[in-house]
């Protein structure tokens, strides 16, 4: 049975970093993020806090929190469903 | 500000001097009461995060003394993850030959910062059930030769314990207060203001001379970094999970009102980052500037 998959959430932290990234006009799913500097040392603080935020689900900064936060696909995969 | 190598070794001899007649065992040195109350002031309400802005002035005192606990939390919260980062940091720099007349103090004070931490997490976990984790990361390497690591190294660890130094001293002499949230404060400060007296000896002494030493392009990068730095030690105040736990909706919204807030914004910069960012201007580790306004934007 296919899952149903709500993107609204990730949509609320897709828009949020475009907010911060006015010269962006989108940001592809598949985008790396960190790779890409849209997200840096500084806003990555508040990029977990939004994820947070949105998702209900607390956002553990350890090793492999890079690997879960890279994309918003990760993002949605680790947090959102 | 520059010191002579005299001076230097015999400041760190008296700090290591202070740190043994004034030791304490705080795994003992304790009473722990059962329970603090919600209707107490656990940090002074001039020192909320909200303090000057609608969001202080439109609060009853039961929620404005509610936000305290969960302002507290987040302040010793931040006191263990920092501290475990400091130690882990600290560690790896004993018995280099560049921190060797400082190699005894750093003994001392990892030895205090393990305490401290220990204290802290326990306060956490018996009055809010939970210790908020930490958010930060590095995310690029910066690349600077053994010097300059060890100065942006200690430069930080002197950003932390110098904002948090400011929460303690405040909050240890408020009568309002909690007596055992005075008595952590208090504690913490005695063995804070001996750490803070090395970190300003060390630095001064390490950075003696690094305008003539280093390129600009080089020195301008240590400043940035150091300015995002404290940005982020700034910024850490304003934890959302904590509004929410005092029961606001939207924890990021009051956080980002708040963060551009001018009066939170005149706070930083006239106040809790005064003696901070002095220091670090002095020793050439951040640009000097007229003012510190972070760059934060809702």
């Amino acid at each position: 049975m296919n899952q149903i998959i709500n993107l609204d959430k990730i949509n609320e932290v897709r828009q949020w970093l475009l907010s911060k990234k006015k010269y962006l006009s989108d940001i592809p799913f598949d985008l790396d993020l960190i790779e890409n500097d849209v997200v840096d040392s500084l806003s990555f603080v508040e990029y977990v806090l939004v994820i947070e935020e949105i998702s209900g689900k607390e956002v553990v900064v350890d090793d492999t929190v890079l690997d879960k936060v890279r994309t918003l696909d990760r993002v949605q995969l680790h947090y959102m469903e | 500000m520059s010191i002579t190598q005299t001076m230097y070794t015999d400041r760190i001899a008296r700090l290591v001097q202070l740190s043994r007649e004034r030791h304490v065992f705080s795994f003992t040195r304790f009473d722990w009461v059962d329970d603090i109350s919600e209707a107490d002031w656990w940090v002074s309400p001039e020192l909320l995060t909200t303090y000057g802005t609608p969001y202080y002035e439109q609060a009853t005192e039961a929620q404005r003394k509610l936000l305290s606990k969960w302002e507290c939390i987040n302040l010793f919260s931040l006191n263990v993850t920092g501290e475990q980062e400091l130690i882990a940091g600290v560690a790896e720099l004993l018995h280099t030959p560049m921190l060797k007349e400082a190699n005894d103090y750093l003994h001392h004070f990892i030895d205090e910062e393990n305490q401290h931490m220990w204290y802290f997490a326990k306060f956490c976990e018996n009055y809010a059930g939970k210790i908020y984790g930490k958010k930060k990361i590095q995310l690029t390497e910066l690349n600077l030769d053994p010097r300059l690591s060890v100065l942006v190294r200690f430069a930080q660890i002197f950003i932390f314990e110098e904002v948090g130094h400011y929460y303690n001293l405040k909050i240890a002499l408020d009568d309002r207060v909690h007596p055992f949230i005075r008595e952590i404060n208090e504690a913490h400060r005695n063995d804070e203001s001996r750490h803070i007296t090395f970190g300003r000896i060390l630095l001064a002494r390490l950075a003696d001379g690094i305008a003539e030493d280093y390129a600009p392009e080089v020195l301008q990068k240590v400043s940035n970094h150091l300015r995002k730095y404290v940005q982020v030690t700034i910024e850490s105040l304003y934890n959302p999970t904590m509004y929410r736990d005092a029961g606001f909706a939207s924890g990021i919204a009051v956080r980002s009102a708040l963060l551009s807030h001018p009066v939170r914004q005149e706070f930083h910069a006239r106040e809790l980052l005064k003696k901070v960012l002095a220091l670090l201007g002095d020793t050439n580790l951040i640009e000097k500037e007229t003012s510190f306004e972070p760059d934060y934007q809702s």
